[in-house]
This record gives structure tokens, C-alpha cells and sequence, in this order.
């Protein structure tokens, strides 16, 4: 057991860091090794799709558990699996209608999107034979099927034409994801506005010189970076001398250029520099506590 | 088991033969290709001698272009990882006969306290390693503090909420939280449903975290790991429940968010550092040294390239310009 | 002095609240802020106005890297610079990094597309244009919009080599080869060495970044388009001269719509943004009077 749970991975790590490293230095002499550093990352990509199914899993199952027990606030865990079930099917279907769906009939009546991502228009399907660029012909119709007077026929790739069945359900999922989920991603986003003048109010102390520096640079900075900054180097002129000097938007730019930039690679370096060495300690097997256990 | 320090004696062997298959079967690959690609231009060139010159020349060509087995325009990373590593192997290695000092980091130094404090008022405590997935090392070295938490919250018997956004993050976190719950005894305290899995999207695990944090109102959080836009909405909902805080992360522009909502916050490599100032191992302190040691050269190289291109831009340092352009040069 | 003590202890609501009415009041009577383009952004502007550097109907390759989250903060530069490359006889080539990438793109290059056309004649008049400006821009022809394809750097890296392996079909469905915007006179694959400049608009990973660590294979210019809280970490590449240029947050693009004489969502934003600055500024303020109000008594009961 300990063989599998601890020196397995770290054979593989081993095995797979060093090719990695190889791999990233080796020139186009070596080809075989050279693509492995384009081919590994790609397993990488189909190993974390699998455990979205262990994600899905633990997920149905604790809330599922929540709502059976009652527990405080199930009503929450409720509305996370009909949301969770509904995209799912929705996407589900909807990604995969071609398995669902006849291909298409010469005469027939199909759906495609409209610009809008959410609504559908009808389509008659004129000639189902493809043309060189895989496409075929329609004309636009109103919902009983008659010609639309001011449309000339279109040629539309065929994977975007849907039944009625088809239309509607990507209809649904697309009210969903852009009335539902993007808004709310929008809403989560914007409260950082809200939380930065929270924080800002709170910890921003001069408790120190230093501090009163920092504080002193926020502010030019803050002033710079918007329209009323501008304004306020236009007030600023007037004073005699070293007026015409006091441009908030020049001296921004110079806090951001050198002293902030500076700051900011001295950051990186340190944090690439701990970037290498962490990579080291894992593949040669000094780092292993996220196996489990002492390090 | 250590391949670093103490290799068992089946297991090097077997490492080296596998490494030695892989290597020889990709060069026997290429060998392939090479001379298939040599074969075919030959016969390309019998056939179209008249136009484009004759046999000879068209099959000494691939000779040639022979293209390079090293890239050399990553020649400076290469040194510097050559550098990182006999510098590392060195003080690691030296690190096992001397102590080597590592200075305070408080940040870390108050986790012990943190879980104190949350099982004293009876509440929990919650850890986020960072939003993105095992391939991060941020992640890892979210997971390995996590590790070290998990033992504090064993001894002290406090909560541990830890929603996850990467799955793969949960099964391991799960594992490590495990581990360290039977290393001290207490793997009947252990409850796998509260490192639990909630979703990839970055704005609906803040969500999701917002939720948790309002209804659990845990005394201590910590956020170790890679963070975006999301650290501080986190770190402000955890002040609103009156949250001790700890935060590290190595994205330079989530720092400044961290430091101005949390209690503690670790720096950059601080990050990195965790794992050996909390377990103490004198080969992972030793590898800290190696890693100052790089950073010295760095530093150097920085200070003698400012002044050598600052001064072959001076009047009397024009001498010095071929010599500052190669020095820029090489290091682009 | 102990009103601002009292202020120390202010409900975070009352906080939100002000940032709330800050920016909504301006929305609701909006006025005018004037905007100074600040170097970063001219920088770029005038990289897409040189013709040596950019000759007329270069193709350049735009990624939309962020999501409806930062739509808000992107969308307006990249609409601005799509316009300017309309308007410049230059072919923007959209792809993404970022699974909603496609749709940031579409929905960008339908609004500038319309706003070049609808403001072609007035344009043609003030001579704005370039000589070989059409009427009416085509898809395919004059810009396209390639969709998302994962990978990040393994997918720039693709491209580096050869557009349409990554990319047989556009996002649409329309085969790639057959397009004309792909075309190379002497026949060759369309690769990145044909693009003239690379722009990504990015709001977190898989942005510019992933562009500036290809940057020895490709060897194109770069510029970005980023979020505001990325803008420090950004300055550090135009220091070193790997970008050439960059919009960041909606001040970016205000500038850039400023300097492209197209007053557009970014200019409508600073005016909320300065109010809601200065709302910042000012709690910050009162913030350290409520401290050095409770410092004085603290004093004072020692003293």
C-alpha cells in the first residue's frame, strides 16, 4: 500500500519531471522529445477532465446528503442541484444534439440561432446537398413555413440548423448562461469595488513614515489613473514654480514605471526563484508532504 | 522514501533503466526520422538534379541544416537552474551537519495561535489552497501548509472547512487532511465531506465560499495558494465574520489586496518557504539557503549590468558599449 | 474629535452605500471629464498609426482572454483598437484563450464594425481614413473571428507555425483555408511570422503573457489590454520593451477611444470612476482622522 500511495508517485514524478526538463531544453534535432512538450501537458488536460467526474460526485453527494438530513440551510443545497441537473441535461442535450437529431430533410422545416444567442428563426432546408466549403442551402421563413418576402436564400453549415425540440432546449440553456450565469458573474466581480473601499477604510492607517508615503503614492496614483486627475494638474498649474511640474497623470506614470515596477520584479524573481526550487524538492522527492505525511 | 536522501538499493537501478530505455527509444525515434527524411531527399534530388543543382550538393544538405539537439535560446535558464541546483544540493547536504538559521516568518508563526483561537471560541477554521489545480506549485505549496493546519486542528479538535474549486485539489487535500488526522491519533475526528468540491468557476467559489464563511462563521481562514480577482472578496467576508486571517500567494497583484484585509500575509516566495519554516527539516531549510544564494548572484548580475550599461551611455564610457550590448545580448 | 472616533466604527454598509450612489449618480446625470492619453496608451496608438511599421492591410492577431466578469473593463479598449484597425486598412484576426473568449470577440467586432461603417462617410470626409478603406468590411475578408481553442501557450504555440491547424474552421463553421484574410501571395501557410502586431486582452492567466514567453519563436510585437489591478504587473514588460504598448482598465480605454476621436463606453465611465475615486480617497481620509482621533485620547487617559 505505502509502495502505491507514496513511492509510485513519486517514481512517476520523477520519471515524467526529468522528461519535462529534457524536453523543454532539447532543439529541433530531437523532434520525438522536443513534442513531448506539447504532447504531456495534453494528458494533463484529460486526466483533470476525468476527475470532474470525482468533482460532480462529491458535490451531488453532499449536498444530496444536506437536503435528505434536513440540515441548515438545505433550501441552498436544493436550488445548487436543480441548478447543477438542468445545465447538465441542458448541455448535455445540447452538445450532443446530432446523436439526437435526423439528418437533415430537403423540404423541412429547421431552427438556427439568431444573433442574439438566445432566440431561433425558421429555416426550410431548399437543397441538403453540400457545397465545397460543407454547406447548405435555405431560405428564411415565418413560422407557418412561408417564404420570407425580403430574404434570398442563405448557405448555412448544416451542425447549425435544429428541430423545434433542439431549438428550444438550446434556447433554455442559452437564457441560462447568458441571463443567469453571466450576470451573476458580472455581480460577484463588481463587489470588489464595494470591498476595496471597505478594506481601504479599514487598514488604511498612517501608523508610520512609510505608511504615509504609501498613502501619499495611492492617492497620486488613484488621481492619475482617472479623468479628474487631470483636472486637478489643471488647478495645480497655477501655482507658481514648480506648478507646471505637478502633473498627476506624468507623476503616476513614474511611480508605476520605476518604484512600483521595481517592486513588482523583485516579487517575481523571488517568486519564480521559489517556483524552481519547489519544481526541484517535488521531482527529486525531498518535498512530499502533499503525499500525506512528514515532508 | 527519498530519492534525495537515502535511495533504496533496488530503486535506482530502476530509474536509471527505465530513463535509459525512454532516452534511447526517442533517439532511435529521431534516428528514424532523420534518415527517412535523408532518403527521401535523395531521391527528390536524383530526381530534380537539373533545376535545383546536382546529387552531391542536395545530399550533403541535410548535414548541412543539421538542426540543434539543445535550444539554445533557453541557454539562461539553463544556468540558472544548473546554478539553483548545485547551489540547493549543496546546502542541503550541508544542512544536515550544521543547523541553519531561518528567520521569523509571523505570518506562520501565528497558525498555531489561529487554531488555538478558533477552538477556544468554539469555531471553526477554514482553509482555501488557492484557486487553480495541482499543476500550480502554488497549489502544492497551498496543499503542504494545508498539511500542517490539518495536525494543529487534530490536536486541538477544531472544525476544517475546506471547499475546493479543482477536483483533482479535493482528492489530494483529502488524502493529506487524512494523513495528518492519523499521524496524530484522531482520524476519528476526520470528516473527508468538509473538504468538499464546489465548482471551477472562479466566481461561483466565491459564492460558494461567501455562503460557508456567513453560515460557519469560522474563527480563522487561510488562504494559501494562487488568487485572482477573488482574494478579496474572500478576505473581506472573513473580516466581516470576525475571521483571524492568514494569506500567501506569489500573484504580485493580489498581494496588495491580502495585506490590506488579512491579519498575516506571506510574500511571494514566503509561500514556498512555509513547508520548510513549519516542519524545520534541515535538507528543506538547506534548500532555502541555496535558493538566497541564487538570489545573491542575481542581484549581482543586476547591480554590474546597471552599471555597465549606465555607464557606456556616459561620455567617457563609450569604450565600454560592445561589451554592455553582449551583456544585454546574452541575457535576453 | 468624537465624530470621527464614532466614524471608525461605521457600519461597512454605509460604506457600500456611498460607493453605490457615486456611481450611479454620475450615470444617471452624466458629465464631461477631460481625458489626457497617458504614454502607455499613445504608445500604442501610434504603433497602429505608423505605416511603416504597420502597412495597410497587415493582419494582426487579437485574443480575447477574459470573460463577461471583466467585459466591462475590456470590452471598450478592444473596441476602440478594433475600430482604429478598421479604420487603418489593417485585418484583425480574433481568437481566445478563454472559453467565452469567442463570444467577447464577436460581440466586439459586430459593435466596431458597425461603427466604422456607420462612420465611414463622415471619416472619408475629415481624410481619417486610410486610401484602401472600404464602404463595407466582410467577414473573412477583412476580419474574422477564429473562436476559442484550449491549451493556452500549447495552442500559441500552434499558431506560431500554422493558423489553420488549430484553426480548420472559424467560429461560425467557415473553413479557414478558403478565406482570403489567410491568403499569402507566394501561397505559404498562413503562420504568426504574417502577423504584424499581437494584442491580447487579458483579465488573469493565459493572456499576454502566454504570448511573451513564446516571444523567441514567434518574434511579433505585442501589445495588451488589461484589467486595472494588473496594470503594475504589465508595466514591468513595457519597461523592457516586450510590449509595445498597452490599455489598461477603462481609463485605457477612454484614452484610447480620446485618441481615436470616438468617445465611446470608456469616456462614459470616467466620470463615475473619478467620483467613485475620490469617495475612495475620502474615506481613507476620514479613516486616519478616526485613528488619530482615538490615538489623542488614548494619550490623553495615559497622560
Amino acid at each position: 500500500m505505502i509502495f502505491l500511495k507514496r513511492t509510485l508517485p513519486l517514481i512517476i514524478t520523477f520519471i515524467t519531471g526529468m522528461i519535462m526538463i529534457v524536453a523543454f531544453f532539447s532543439g529541433e534535432g530531437l523532434p520525438s522529445i522536443k513534442s513531448l512538450e506539447s504532447t504531456l501537458p495534453k494528458w494533463i488536460q484529460i486526466i483533470m477532465t476525468f476527475t470532474m467526474v470525482l468533482g460532480a460526485f462529491s458535490l451531488l453527494r453532499i449536498n444530496l446528503q444536506k437536503i435528505s438530513r434536513k440540515a441548515d440551510g438545505w433550501g441552498y443545497s436544493l436550488v445548487l442541484i436543480i441548478g447543477f441537473l438542468s445545465m447538465a441535461f441542458l448541455g448535455l442535450i445540447t452538445g450532443s444534439w446530432p446523436m439526437f437529431d435526423k439528418p437533415l430533410t430537403k423540404g423541412e422545416i429547421y431552427y438556427v440561432l439568431c444573433e442574439d444567442n438566445v432566440s431561433a428563426r425558421p429555416i426550410r432546408v431548399i437543397d441538403n446537398v453540400k457545397d465545397k466549403e460543407g454547406k447548405i442551402k435555405v431560405e428564411y421563413v415565418d413560422d407557418k413555413g412561408e417564404k420570407l418576402a425580403d430574404t434570398e436564400s442563405a448557405m448555412i453549415p448544416p451542425d447549425t440548423a435544429r428541430t423545434r425540440i433542439m431549438s428550444y432546449a438550446n434556447s433554455m440553456q442559452q437564457i441560462l448562461f447568458v441571463g443567469v450565469f453571466k450576470n451573476a458573474q458580472s455581480t460577484m466581480f463588481s463587489l470588489l469595488a464595494f470591498f476595496v473601499a471597505s478594506a481601504s477604510f479599514r487598514a488604511f492607517r498612517i501608523k508610520s513614515k512609510e505608511a504615509g508615503l504609501l498613502m501619499g503614492s495611492a492617492f497620486i496614483v488613484m488621481l492619475g489613473n482617472v479623468s479628474i486627475g487631470s483636472l486637478v494638474s489643471q488647478i495645480l498649474a497655477y501655482i507658481p514654480v514648480i506648478g507646471p511640474y505637478l502633473n498627476i497623470a506624468d507623476i503616476k506614470e513614474w511611480i508605476m514605471t520605476y518604484p512600483s515596477s521595481a517592486a513588482q520584479s523583485a516579487i517575481l524573481i523571488g517568486a519564480m526563484l521559489g517556483y524552481i526550487s519547489a519544481s526541484m524538492k517535488i521531482i527529486f522527492g525531498v518535498e512530499r508532504s502533499h503525499l500525506g505525511g512528514e515532508g | 522514501m527519498s530519492i534525495f536522501r537515502r535511495p533504496p538499493r533496488s530503486f535506482v537501478p530502476i530509474l536509471a533503466l527505465i530513463l535509459c530505455a525512454l532516452s534511447m527509444s526517442f533517439l532511435m525515434a529521431d534516428q528514424t526520422v532523420k534518415s527517412t527524411v535523408t532518403e527521401h531527399r535523395q531521391g527528390e534530388a536524383a530526381l530534380c538534379c537539373s533545376d535545383h543543382g546536382t546529387t552531391a550538393e542536395l545530399a550533403a544538405k541535410p548535414a548541412a541544416e543539421a538542426k540543434p539537439w539543445f535550444a539554445k535560446e533557453r541557454k539562461t535558464v539553463l544556468i540558472i537552474i544548473v546554478l539553483l541546483l548545485l547551489f540547493v544540493s549543496y546546502f542541503t547536504f550541508h544542512a544536515q551537519r550544521k543547523d541553519l538559521f531561518i528567520r521569523r516568518i509571523s505570518g506562520l508563526s501565528a497558525l498555531e495561535d489561529a487554531v488555538g483561537r478558533a477552538t477556544e471560541m468554539g469555531r471553526g477554521v477554514m482553509y482555501i489552497p488557492g484557486i487553480m489545480d495541482m499543476d500550480d506549485i502554488q497549489t502544492i505549496a497551498g496543499v503542504t501548509i494545508m498539511g500542517h493546519v490539518a495536525k494543529k486542528t487534530a490536536e486541538y479538535d477544531a472544525a476544517l472547512y475546506a471547499p475546493m474549486t479543482r477536483s483533482f485539489v479535493m482528492s489530494v487535500a483529502q488524502e493529506v487532511v487524512k494523513q495528518a488526522y492519523l499521524e496524530k491519533g484522531r482520524l476519528d475526528a476526520f470528516r473527508p465531506d468538509r473538504i468538499n468540491y464546489l465548482t471551477d468557476d472562479q466566481f461561483g467559489f466565491v459564492a460558494g465560499v461567501g455562503g460557508i464563511m456567513m453560515r460557519e462563521k469560522p474563527a480563522a481562514c487561510f488562504y494559501l495558494g494562487t488568487f485572482y480577482a477573488e482574494s478579496l472578496i474572500l478576505a473581506e467576508t472573513g473580516n466581516s465574520v470576525g475571521a483571524i486571517q492568514i494569506a500567501g500567494t506569489a500573484e504580485p497583484s493580489q498581494i496588495p489586496f491580502f495585506v490590506a484585509a488579512c491579519d498575516y500575509t506571506l510574500i511571494g516566495e514566503e509561500l514556498f518557504a512555509a513547508s520548510a519554516y513549519l516542519s524545520k527539516n534541515p535538507r528543506e531549510v538547506g534548500s532555502l539557503k541555496g535558493q538566497d544564494m541564487l538570489k545573491l548572484v542575481i542581484i549581482a548580475v543586476t547591480i554590474v549590468g546597471t552599471l555597465l550599461v549606465t555607464i557606456s551611455e556616459t561620455e567617457f564610457g563609450k569604450g565600454l558599449t560592445p561589451l554592455a550590448e553582449s551583456f544585454m545580448q546574452y541575457l535576453k | 474629535m468624537n465624530i470621527f472616533i464614532k466614524l471608525k466604527n461605521l457600519d461597512r454598509r454605509w460604506v457600500f452605500l456611498f460607493v453605490a450612489l457615486s456611481v450611479i449618480i454620475p450615470l444617471l446625470f452624466p458629465f464631461a471629464l477631460p481625458v489626457v492619453p497617458t504614454k502607455s496608451v499613445a504608445n500604442l496608438h501610434k504603433f497602429i498609426e505608423n505605416t511603416e511599421a504597420l502597412p495597410e492591410g497587415t493582419r494582426c492577431f487579437l485574443s480575447f482572454d477574459f470573460d463577461p466578469a471583466s467585459e466591462p473593463e475590456l470590452k471598450p479598449s478592444a473596441v476602440a483598437i478594433l475600430v482604429h484597425m478598421f479604420r487603418r486598412n489593417l485585418k484583425p484576426i480574433c481568437g481566445a484563450n478563454w472559453p467565452v473568449g469567442g463570444e467577447m470577440a464577436e460581440v466586439a467586432l459586430v459593435e466596431a464594425a458597425n461603427a466604422y461603417m456607420s462612420t465611414y462617410d463622415d471619416m472619408k470626409a475629415q481624410g481619417k481614413l486610410a486610401p484602401g478603406c472600404k464602404p463595407i468590411i466582410e467577414r473573412g475578408v477583412d476580419y474574422v473571428n477564429l473562436g476559442y481553442k484550449t491549451g493556452a501557450i500549447i495552442h500559441v504555440k500552434a499558431l506560431c507555425n500554422d493558423f489553420m491547424y488549430p484553426y480548420p474552421q472559424d467560429r461560425d463553421g467557415n473553413s479557414t483555408a478558403e478565406m482570403a484574410i489567410f491568403a499569402n501571395p507566394d501561397g505559404r501557410r498562413f503562420a504568426m511570422s504574417d502577423v504584424g502586431l499581437i494584442i491580447s486582452f487579458t483579465a488573469g492567466t493565459g493572456g499576454i503573457e502566454t504570448f511573451i514567453s513564446m516571444a523567441g519563436e514567434h518574434k511579433r510585437p505585442m501589445a495588451a489590454g488589461c484589467t486595472s489591478v494588473n496594470i503594475p504587473r504589465f508595466t514591468t514588460y513595457l519597461q523592457s520593451g516586450q510590449l509595445v504598448g498597452m490599455t489598461g482598465g477603462l481609463p485605457g480605454a477612454a484614452e484610447y477611444e480620446t485618441l481615436i476621436e470616438r468617445p465611446g463606453k470608456g469616456c462614459a465611465g470616467m466620470t463615475p470612476q473619478s467620483i467613485a475615486h475620490l469617495v475612495i480617497m475620502l474615506f481613507i481620509i476620514f479613516g486616519n482622522l478616526a485613528y488619530i482621533a482615538e490615538q489623542r485620547n488614548e494619550a490623553k487617559k495615559k497622560g
